[in-house]
């Protein structure tokens, strides 16, 4: 069985004539017919609490280490770096495509709150997909990515950051970048709200003129995400919530530390979702990250 | 490409609506029988706006159109004095009603009988270049009107209300005239003082009439980026409507205008003054309240702030220009040790904010533990934030962010301006809440469950706590404290012994 990268069963290639039926028939001018045989490719994701659909003002019972009852006030994270793996274990990175809002060139946003109830300082427009292109024909059998935003884009302004970089909530004051993970809750022991923000740490502040190359962070903190088999055709990108707090507790927060996790090397609030994400933290050296899983979509095709 | 994707209807969609807008364009604009046909609507410009075509539009532009039009189509040439009919000025609003298409066939075949046919021989592409450079020309004007800083983004304005120099500048005039107010005491100007950064310096605001307001004045600086307008209501988000809650509101009377305004549209229509700038700024014979808070929304809209110490060193890359303890207190202001960030984060200082090409207008309240009142409602009541609106009880005592830019000026801070000094401000976060411990209001504000979670104890050493008010300071832009700009038009008169001045 090979697996294809086609979500519809469409022939992996431009029609000329189809388009151009379109493009008269919306009127446009200057319609351009790419030369090489790209195909749209779709990756979805799915957010859940143990099988149940993740959403705002739900209370999903049993998470962490204290068996807390969560609810969701905020949840995003931003991915990047995707390249779908052949047959042979090479590499072929994926263009995503720009739309002014979810993604850039490079990166995507992922958004599983809808600005409701508990979520209100979030947005009402979700997202949960990512569009690309990828060369037409070619056999894939596995999905790599990376779980944050890349280093060449993480420490700019936010005003000179194209969409989807260009939200203040998930950015982490001016100079030490984004916040990957956005995941804000509550629990009965933290009623006023408890956040795991992730991203970047140990970055060094710079002045705005410097023309000095900027040192790299001491812990990058981007997830790596390897799925295999993965088939995007077939196949959805699980987000499990309390894949991704196990072993944390949620009731209580380490004295004088955030509540309860701001990517802080030094805050033990930290160690149980960084174990989960894959990252290293302290002495711990990194290892495969049990927060994404793939996952055959039900009711799909014969 | 994107037409083989699941989205490929929208354009249609869109093209269909565009139809229908068109259809029921404005009336005072759709008497242009003389210049391109309807059809001409559906003419749609290839090209895009890339310095290639801009440049050679350019070109083009001073070569064919500029004799009439102006180098920077304001229309204001010589030759344009000659003729029966005033050139059309491509920075002002009409351009906006006009689609690329019909621009296209105007330049094409001449508007008959004065505007002859100046593009008809040049190819197409060169006729959309120019197109493209005559909207270039609006955007010019349209930033040379907001006097961007640098490093900022364009905000975004209604549809039908963009902002043009003449509607700021009556928009300006009308926010410093004393008859849009019941009794003819205040202005717009009185709550909101361009030397106090458009506060009024009190604990809460005083209307016409001498009602106490349950918050202050609200600094109108950089409220052009603010996608919610006032301390916590989430439906308001048009400054145009915004500005009938002062001209009209009751509970609180601000301007007490509900009964005057026969009086108020009969003064200004009487005075010559009014009668230049609105003949300048709206295409109508007459003078209404809906004109009145286009203008003032305009003027509000160009009030930005952008040229602090701290501007220049981080958009212009000054490095000199805030102290090495400002710079310390950035580093403070952005740590997860004390979290500001937070809440008030981005170019503005606050999480609520919007501009042109932003992927989402961000909305945000936050309760910031100031009380802690017995029982559900744990805000003192009348001033309950979020939950007036929602009666939600998660949303009592939610307030927005305001900008941090100009906080030096902007005392006494928090919504019912219970903090008179940074320093109270700053000994507030740093207990995590604010404990009150008898009368009506006591309560520890640390432990009221809406409150923020990024709000929560640290402390500072005297040093620390010396850079970040450093840091905070750094956000005065004194130039926008005395912008003439942004000043009282009028001439200053004194008013007469024993009656009511008719202007400040």
């Amino acid at each position: 069985m090979e697996p294809r990268i086609l979500s519809s069963g469409e022939p992996g290639r431009w029609s000329p004539g189809l388009a151009a039926v379109l493009c008269a028939a919306l009127g446009l001018i200057g319609c351009s017919f790419p030369a090489v045989a790209q195909t749209p490719l779709e990756i979805r994701f799915r957010a859940e609490v143990q099988g149940q659909p993740l959403a705002c003002g739900k209370i999903y019972p049993g998470v962490g280490r204290a068996r807390s009852a969560v609810t969701l006030k905020d949840f995003r994270f931003y991915v990047s770096g995707f390249r779908l793996v052949g047959a042979d274990g090479s590499e072929t990175p994926l263009a995503l495509v720009p739309d002014g809002k979810w993604q850039s060139e490079t990166t995507a946003l992922l958004d599983f709150e809808d600005g409701s109830g508990p979520c209100r300082n979030g947005t009402p427009d979700m997202n949960d997909v990512v569009r690309a292109v990828a060369p037409a024909g070619k056999p894939f059998r596995g999905l790599r990515f990376s779980v944050g935003v890349p280093e060449a884009g993480n420490h700019a302004d936010l005003t000179e950051s194209a969409p989807p970089l260009d939200l203040v909530a998930l950015f982490w004051s001016w100079n030490a970048g984004h916040k990957f993970i956005r995941l804000d809750i509550a629990t009965k022991g933290l009623p006023q709200g408890a956040a795991f923000h992730i991203g970047s740490t140990g970055c060094a502040l710079q002045s705005p003129g410097s023309s000095q190359p900027r040192p790299p962070c001491k812990s990058p903190n981007r997830p790596e995400i390897r799925l295999d088999p993965f088939d995007p055709a077939s196949d959805l990108v699980v987000v499990d919530l309390a894949s991704l707090l196990a072993g944390s507790d949620l009731e209580h927060n380490a004295p004088g530390s955030p509540v309860l996790c701001m990517s802080d090397p030094e805050d033990l609030d930290c160690a149980p979702i960084f174990h989960n994400l894959g990252l290293p933290f302290g002495q711990r050296p990194a290892w495969t990250q049990t927060f994404l899983r793939a996952e055959r979509a039900a009711h799909k095709g014969p | 490409m994107t037409v083989f994707s699941g989205k490929s209807l929208r354009p249609a969609i869109f093209a269909a609506v565009v139809c229908l807008g068109f259809v029921f364009a404005p009336e005072g604009y759709a008497h242009r029988d003389k210049g391109a046909p309807l059809s001409a609507r559906q003419i749609r410009n290839p090209l895009k706006s890339t310095p290639e075509n801009l440049a050679r539009g350019q070109e083009l532009y001073l070569r064919l159109c500029a004799a009439c039009h102006g180098a920077d189509g304001t229309a204001k040439t010589e030759k344009a004095r000659t003729l029966a009919e005033p050139p059309l000025d491509f920075t002002d609003t009409l351009i906006d009603y006009l689609s690329d298409g019909e621009i296209f066939w105007d330049a094409s075949n001449g508007v008959a009988p004065v505007m002859p046919p100046a593009a008809k021989d040049v190819s197409e592409t060169e006729r959309f270049q120019i197109v493209l450079w005559i909207r270039e020309l609006k955007r010019k004007a349209v930033d040379a009107t907001f006097g961007l800083p640098p490093g900022f983004p364009r905000p975004k304005t209604p549809e039908d209300n963009p902002v043009t120099p003449a509607k700021v500048e009556l928009g300006r005039h009308l926010f410093y005239d004393k008859r849009l107010s019941g009794n003819g005491t205040q202005s717009c100007a009185s709550c909101h003082q361009q030397r106090l950064a458009f506060t009024d310096g009190r604990t809460l605001a005083v209307g016409s009439t001498g009602q106490t307001h349950p918050r202050q004045a609200m600094s109108l600086v950089n409220v052009a980026y603010s996608p919610v307008l006032t301390w916590a209501n989430p439906n308001l988000r048009r400054l145009e409507s915004q500005a009938l809650v002062p001209l009209f509101g009751e509970h609180p009377v601000e301007m007490g205008l509900p009964t005057s305004e026969p009086r108020l549209v009969a003064q200004l229509s009487a005075d010559p003054v009014y009668v230049r700038l609105f003949r300048a700024a709206f295409p109508l014979d007459s003078i209404d309240i809906l004109h009145i808070t286009m203008a003032l929304a305009s003027f509000e809209r160009t009030i930005i702030s952008g040229r602090s110490p701290y501007d220049r060193y981080r958009f212009q890359h000054q490095d000199d220009a805030i102290s090495a303890s400002a710079k310390r207190g950035e580093e403070l202001f952005s740590s997860e040790r004390l979290e500001c960030f937070h809440c008030h984060g981005g170019f503005n200082f606050t999480g609520t904010v919007d501009y042109a090409g932003k992927s989402a207008p961000e909305i945000e309240f936050h309760n910031t533990g100031l009380y802690n009142l017995a029982g559900a409602i744990s805000y003192p009541p009348g001033n309950t934030g979020l939950y007036e609106f929602t009666r939600d009880t998660a949303d009592v005592g939610k307030f927005k962010a305001p900008t941090l830019r100009n906080i030096e000026v902007t005392a006494p801070y928090f919504h019912d301006g219970s903090a008179r000094t940074l320093d109270d401000v700053i000994t507030h976060y740093e207990k995590g809440g604010r404990r009150i411990t008898s009368g009506p209001l006591a309560g520890n504000g640390a432990d009221n469950p809406n409150r923020s979670e990024f709000i929560k104890p640290f402390h500072l050493s005297k040093q620390e706590r010396a850079d970040l008010i450093a840091f905070l300071l750094s956000l005065t832009d004194k130039s926008l404290l005395t912008d003439e700009r942004f000043s009282d038009p009028w001439p200053q008169v004194a008013p007469p012994a024993n009656t009511a001045a008719n202007r400040p």
